[in-house]
Order: structure tokens, then sequence, then C-alpha cells
């Protein structure tokens, strides 16, 4: 009888701790992620899905050690595909789109753990203006279980949740006119050049020499405006082809690098650029410099475009808006710097303070950065002397 | 120049070099980014090897064989209410909602049944209260007391819904049921937590207190004094309150109920390191989480949590979800400095719940909004109740004193 009351209120207590879900809906219920892109006819899905979820309806943990490798996971791939293939459907116009096989495509950490990842493409008969989509994975064991859809709508996108209540739902595509994306995208382009001070740290180390020459060991004011045009202008554009390659690639997702890989380089160019300032090495070629750097910049560039999750056929004319952009942000510097150096070159306090100083400033900024990016987190301190450049990062 | 027109070499080099060099650097850099390419997507990564370990899967335990035999017979009453049972209490052991959602999914044969048995009406109403669907809840719970009125359980979870919805007779008459049944620390506190909200906190906390010397092991002890701090807290003692909180803890270290309430207490006397202390490493909890944001308050340090906590709330809301409305007020009065977004969630959060944080809650925004209509329906329950924590007193004073 003791036992059967004992059990009984620790049962109490587990219902008044559920009551108070003020501090009891605490990790994440169940959710899943959609996110579908529109390509033509063709409609390819993204798929993630908590490992605990999958591991509810398909058997994956064949060793029943509470463990799951990615090689059990890829032999439950055939369950998996059949329980995926049953749970969603998408049709255009009344006619089912046919899905390719759902493919397990790696491994991804949201919020509350690893979910694994699937991608298949569905073709439509016709090219689709609004999509029907019917979602029913894994409501039998948990009818709280949510999909969470992202779908291109104009240069944006939007979100709708599917629910045991409401497996249904009905997708409008809008896709935006071209030149409303590129005009967002020049404005995003200008303002990440604005906030997003690193990449204007760089040039500026480059720019800094250009209205001097190294001669015999040490600078001299050049003659003429045009020879310092030039060499800004061969700068500028070596950075600006090279930033674009690499932003291309980037976005496009044909080459990626990690963000804190390419954050950490950038500001490691920063300084390499700025100590070529200092001790020189290559005075006469420093385009060459802003070539090789600046394709580490692109990638810099891309993760901003990247992170706005943007449709995919919005994709080209942002990037062409947001490449717009940064060059417009870039050359309202230039076209700023360029006279005021020229004027002030004769003066002595120009290589010495403006040059010297300003590139000793430079080195210690980046190295900060170097150090910041290659831990991962912020050096914590006082706001007065924060000078880590904010923005969409 | 001179000098490399003397030597081709190294007239060649310094021509050519920077050319070369560009090239390698590209060639490098792609190369480098293709080899990277989804190995170190940020986003998604493939595992490499075949023996990587993806996921960490919770011990299927006592689950395991109740669920192979509920899947041969789905509708087996005894072995869907025991893994029902299993669920919730992983649900509150670990704070973790996706085990309610299970716990439904094995109660999904009865879950649209009008008179269910009578362990499942006291399921469903555990679950659905604890989506804050309190009048459905009420009436699984009706069922239940009535069916079975020897049942403890059935009586002790219907006060307590009926103290959330503030129909304090109700939930005396259940508290009361309880009393009949069983003689133990958690009936003395259902009935004075019920009195200490209506005017009585005094001989209900010299009862409970009472009572804790009768109580049998550490679980019992803890859930009453978690209940005598509140007692103490609603009587403006604070201090006191801080310490029942403090014993409670040392029973029951990882109780998120008395956890929260102590970090309020610690936040109303305005020692904040200490909530900052109590609560650094248990964030993975929304309402613990809340309470280390507003300890942060104005931090550089606690901007990550606040950006953790607003994700945290949108995820929430794309759900459809609704049972965060009191924390989320206190955040966008707080945090945010929005009153105005803070009095909505409060508005609406007191339609579906009445315990005195969320008349706290209400006055709280009505009061930074001066809007004295909004704050009606708190200043009602305050007349009707006659509830004497001084915090809420001094809220209405300070309303009455605005025009």
């Amino acid at each position: 009888m003791r036992g059967s009351i004992r059990n009984l209120w620790l049962l109490c207590l587990a219902l008044s701790s559920i009551l108070h879900s003020s501090v009891c809906h605490a990790h994440k219920p169940s959710d899943s992620y959609l996110r579908l892109e529109c390509d033509g006819r063709e409609v390819k899905v993204r798929w993630d899905i908590h490992l605990r979820d999958l591991a509810l309806v398909v058997a994956m943990d064949a060793d029943d050690n509470s463990q799951v490798t990615w090689g059990e996971l890829l032999d439950a791939q055939p369950e998996i595909e059949r329980q995926l293939r049953e749970a969603l459907t998408i049709e255009s116009e009344s006619q089912r789109c046919l899905g390719a096989a759902f493919k397990a495509s790696g491994i991804v950490e949201h919020s509350d753990g690893s979910y694994a990842v699937f991608q298949s493409a569905f073709s439509c008969p016709n090219v689709p203006r609004s999509l029907k989509v019917r979602y029913g994975f894994l409501f039998r064991a948990d009818p709280l279980h949510r999909a969470i859809l992202s779908y291109p709508a104009g240069t944006a996108r939007e979100s709708v949740v599917f629910s045991q209540d409401q497996p249904e739902q009905t997708l409008e595509l809008t896709f935006a006119s071209v030149g409303q994306t590129i005009v967002k995208s020049v404005l995003l382009g200008m303002k990440h050049i604005g906030s997003g001070w690193d990449h204007l740290a760089f040039l500026l180390a480059l720019l800094l020499p250009s209205v001097l020459r190294r001669e015999e060991g040490v600078w001299r004011p050049v003659q003429s405006f045009r020879t310092a045009l030039f060499d800004i202008l061969r700068i500028v554009t070596a950075f600006t082809i090279a930033h674009s390659i690499t932003l291309v690639l980037g976005v496009l997702e044909l080459v990626t690098l990690p963000s804190r890989f390419v954050e950490s380089a950038i500001a490691l160019s920063i300084g390499l650029a700025a100590l070529n300032n200092l001790f020189p090495v290559t005075t006469r070629q420093r385009w060459s410099v802003a070539f090789c750097l600046g394709l580490l910049h692109g990638f810099g560039f891309s993760s901003i475009l990247v992170d706005l999750n943007l449709p995919r056929n919005a994709l080209l004319a942002s990037l062409f808006g947001f490449n717009l952009g940064v060059e417009l942000g870039q050359a309202t510097v230039v076209i700023a710097f360029v006279p005021i150096a020229f004027l002030l070159r004769r003066h002595w306090a120009y290589p010495r303070f403006v040059l010297g100083f300003g590139s000793v400033l430079l080195v210690i900024i980046s190295s900060f950065w170097l150090v910041e990016r290659a831990r991962g987190n912020p050096i914590a301190l006082p706001i007065w002397a924060s000078f880590t450049p904010t923005g969409p990062r | 120049m001179q000098k490399s027109r003397a030597s081709p070499i190294a007239f060649f080099v310094r021509r050519y070099l920077p050319w070369f060099v560009s090239l390698v650097v590209t060639v490098v850099v792609i190369t480098v980014g293709a080899y990277w390419r989804g190995v170190s997507n940020a986003r998604v990564r493939m595992p490499v090897r075949r023996e990587e370990v993806v996921a960490k899967l919770p011990s299927a335990g006592d689950t395991l064989l109740l669920r192979k035999r509920l899947s041969m017979q789905p509708r087996e009453l005894g072995s869907a209410v025991s893994l029902a049972r299993l669920y919730l209490s992983s649900a509150r052991a670990q704070s973790d909602p996706r085990y309610l959602g299970l716990a439904e999914g094995v109660l999904a044969p009865w879950w649209e049944a009008a008179l269910p048995p009578v362990p499942i009406a006291l399921l469903r109403g555990t679950i659905r209260q604890s989506r804050h669907e309190f009048q459905v809840a009420l009436g699984d719970l009706a069922l239940a007391t009535h069916q079975s009125p020897n049942d403890p359980q059935s009586w002790l979870t219907q006060a307590t819904v009926l103290t959330v919805v503030a129909r304090y007779d109700e939930a005396l008459d259940s508290c009361a049921h309880l009393a009949a049944l069983i003689n133990s620390v958690v009936s003395v506190s259902c009935g004075t937590n019920v009195r200490s909200i209506t005017g009585q906190a005094v001989p209900a906390y010299t009862e409970l207190l009472l009572s804790l010397k009768h109580a049998q092991g550490a679980d019992e002890r803890a859930w009453g004094l978690t209940t005598l701090g509140e007692i103490a807290a609603r009587q403006g003692d604070l201090k006191r309150a801080l310490g029942h909180f403090r014993e409670a803890e040392m029973l029951q270290p990882d109780d998120v109920y008395n956890l929260g309430a102590e970090a309020d207490a610690l936040l109303d006397l305005g020692r904040r390191a200490d909530v900052i202390a109590l609560l650094r490493d248990r964030s993975q909890h929304d309402g613990l989480l809340l309470r280390l944001v507003l300890a942060y308050e104005d931090q550089a340090e606690g901007e990550p949590l606040i950006a953790s906590i607003k994700a945290r709330f949108a995820d929430s809301r794309l759900r459809g979800d609704a049972i965060h409305m009191r924390e989320e007020s206190r955040f966008a009065l707080a945090i945010e400095r929005d009153s105005v977004r803070a009095l909505s969630l409060a508005q609406r959060n007191f339609l579906s719940q009445q315990e005195p944080w969320d008349v706290r809650v209400l006055l709280q925004a009505a009061l930074a909004t001066k809007d004295k209509n909004a704050a009606r329906p708190a200043l009602e329950w305050l007349e009707r109740t006659h509830h004497e924590d001084p915090i809420l007193r001094k809220l209405k004073d300070q309303i009455g004193a605005t025009r």
C-alpha cells in the first residue's frame, strides 16, 4: 500500500510541474523543417528531420546501443525513403508532381540537436504557380509534431506550418520582378560596405600608398595625379574582379568555405596588406595582392547573400544587384579618399602618420579580429573599445 | 630598371611573379573550396566515416516493451496507460515537451472519445492542461473525478487547474476530496495554496508549516517547502520565502518549478548576481532562461541569451503555441521596453489563466502604458480574492494614482 501511494504522488509531482508550464516548455517540441525551391517545372525539397523523430518511425539503431551512426542511417535509407515518400505529396493544379527518391545528404544542427538532411526533386506536369502540399509525417506517433516549410515569395521567403489538424497547405508562389530584386540587393550591397568595414579596411590598406612611390627604401610623393589614379584603378579593379569571382562561386554554392575560416582569413588579409606598407615586399604590384586576397573577401560577401536564404530563382538578379551595390559603395569611398590623399601626399605627415601610423593601427585591429574570429567568439571589451564590424554578418 | 635589364631572369621574375602568384592563389583557393564543399558547409555536414555517431537517442528503457506491445494492439488499455505515464514523467523529469506529444500519440485511439476510460480521461486532461487548454482539460478531469471519486490523483489535478483559472471555491472543494482520501503534505499544500491566494495567507502558512513536520521523504518535503515559500512571498516576506525555496532546492536540486520561484524571489530582492549564479547552466529551460535574461538586464553578457530567448518565442509562435504569453509579456516589458506589446500579451494571457503572476504581469503592463482600463480585470481579481501580496497591492495603488 505504501508503495502505491508513493508512486501515486510521484506522479502528482509530475502533473503539477507540467501544469506550471511557464517553466516546462523547455526544450523544443518536435519540428521538422522543409525548404522548397522552384526551378521551372521542378520543385526541389530539402527536409531536415530530428534524428530522435526519425528513430520513432524507422528502426535505425541496429545494434541497440542508443547511438545512431551515419552508417546505420544509410542502411535504414530504403525504409526511410518509403516513409518520407508517403508522408509528403506535392500537387500543381490538381496534378501530382512526381518525386525522386529522398537521399540522405548530411547532418545539420538546429537549436535542439542533430537533424538528418534529406533532399529530393519533384517534377510537376507544368510550371507551378501555386502548389498544394500535403504533409503527414510522424503525426501518428507524435500528434504535437509540426513541420515548418519555407518557400519562395517575391524577394524573400514565406513560411507555413503543417500540423495534424492542418496537414494540407496551398502555397502561392510569387516571384518578384527582376527590377525589384536588383534594387533591393543593390541597397543591401551598399549597406554591407557601410557596416561591414573589414572590406574597407583592406582596401584602405592597399590604397594608402597609392599617392606615393617607393624609391631607395623611402616613400616619395608621386608627381602626377594620373600616376596615382592609375595605381588606384588597377588595385580597385583587381579587387573587384577577384571578389566577384568568389562571390559568384560562393552564392551558387559551387565552392563553399567554412565561414569561420573565411572570416579569419579576411582579417589576416588586412594585416598582410598593412604590413606590406610597413615592410614593403611588393610596392608596384599591389594590385596582385588585391587580387589574391580579394578572392577571400568574395566568400565573405557571399555569406551575406547565402544567409538571406534567397529564393533560388531570384538569386542571379540578387547576385548582380548585390555586387553592383558593393562596387558602388566601394567607389564612393575611393572617390572620397583619392583627392584628399593626393593633396596631402607632399606633407611630411602623410608617409609617417597617415601611412605609417594608419597601417600600424590596421595591423592591430586586424590581429584582434583574427583572434576573435578564429576563436569563434567575441572578445569581451567595453562598448567604447569595441571595433568589431556590425551588420548582417 | 637598370638592374633588371642587367639580369633577364630578375626582370622576368619582377614582371611576371605577381601574375603567377595570383594564378596559384586562385587555383589553391578554389581547390581547397571544392574539397571542403559539403564537408564543411557551415550548415550541412556530410559525415565522412560510416562509424561517426550522428545522434544519441534517449535510452528506450521501459518504453520499448510497451511500444512493441502497442504496435500490435494499439487499443490495449493497460499498456497505453503505462506508456503514457512513462512519457509524462519523462516530460517532467527532463522538462522536454517532446514527450507530451508522444504521450498524446499513445492515447490517440481515445483522443476524440466523448467518454474515455477513467485513466485515459485523467491523462488526456493532464496533457491538455499542459497545452493551456484548461477548459477542455477540466471536462476530462470532471469525468475522471465523477467516474472514479476514490482516485486522489484526479482530484489533485483538478484542484490545480481550477486554481489556475481562478475558480477557487471549486478548487477548495477538490482539495477537500483529496484530503479525505490521502492525508499528506500534498493534500495540505493543495488547500493552503488556494487559501493563501484568497486572502488567508497567514493561517495557511502556519497550517502548512505544521504539516511539514509529518512529511514523509525528501520529495514530499520539497514539494511542501516550495508551496510554503510561495505563501511566504504572498505575505511579502521574500527573505523567508527564499529560505524555503533554498531548502527545497537542496532536497530536489533539479525541480524547475522551484528554481523559477527562487529566481523570482531573488529578482524581487534585487539580487541579480545570485540569479545568474543559480541559473547560468540551466538556460535550456525557457522559463529559467527568461529569469536569467531578466537578471542580465542591460549587461553585454546577456545579449546572446536575449537572441536565444527571442528565437524560442518565435519558434513557439510559428508552431501556433500560445503557452508563453506570460513570459513573453515579462520579456517585452523589461527587456524590449515595449509596453504596448507587453500589455497585449498580458491581456491575452489573462483570458486563459489567472494565477497571481498573471495578475502581476497585467498590472505592470497596464501601469507602464498608463492604461487604467486594461488593468480592470486584474483589479477586479484583487477585489474578489482579497489577495494580500504587497507587490500587487502597490501596483494597484500606483494604477489608482494615474489618471
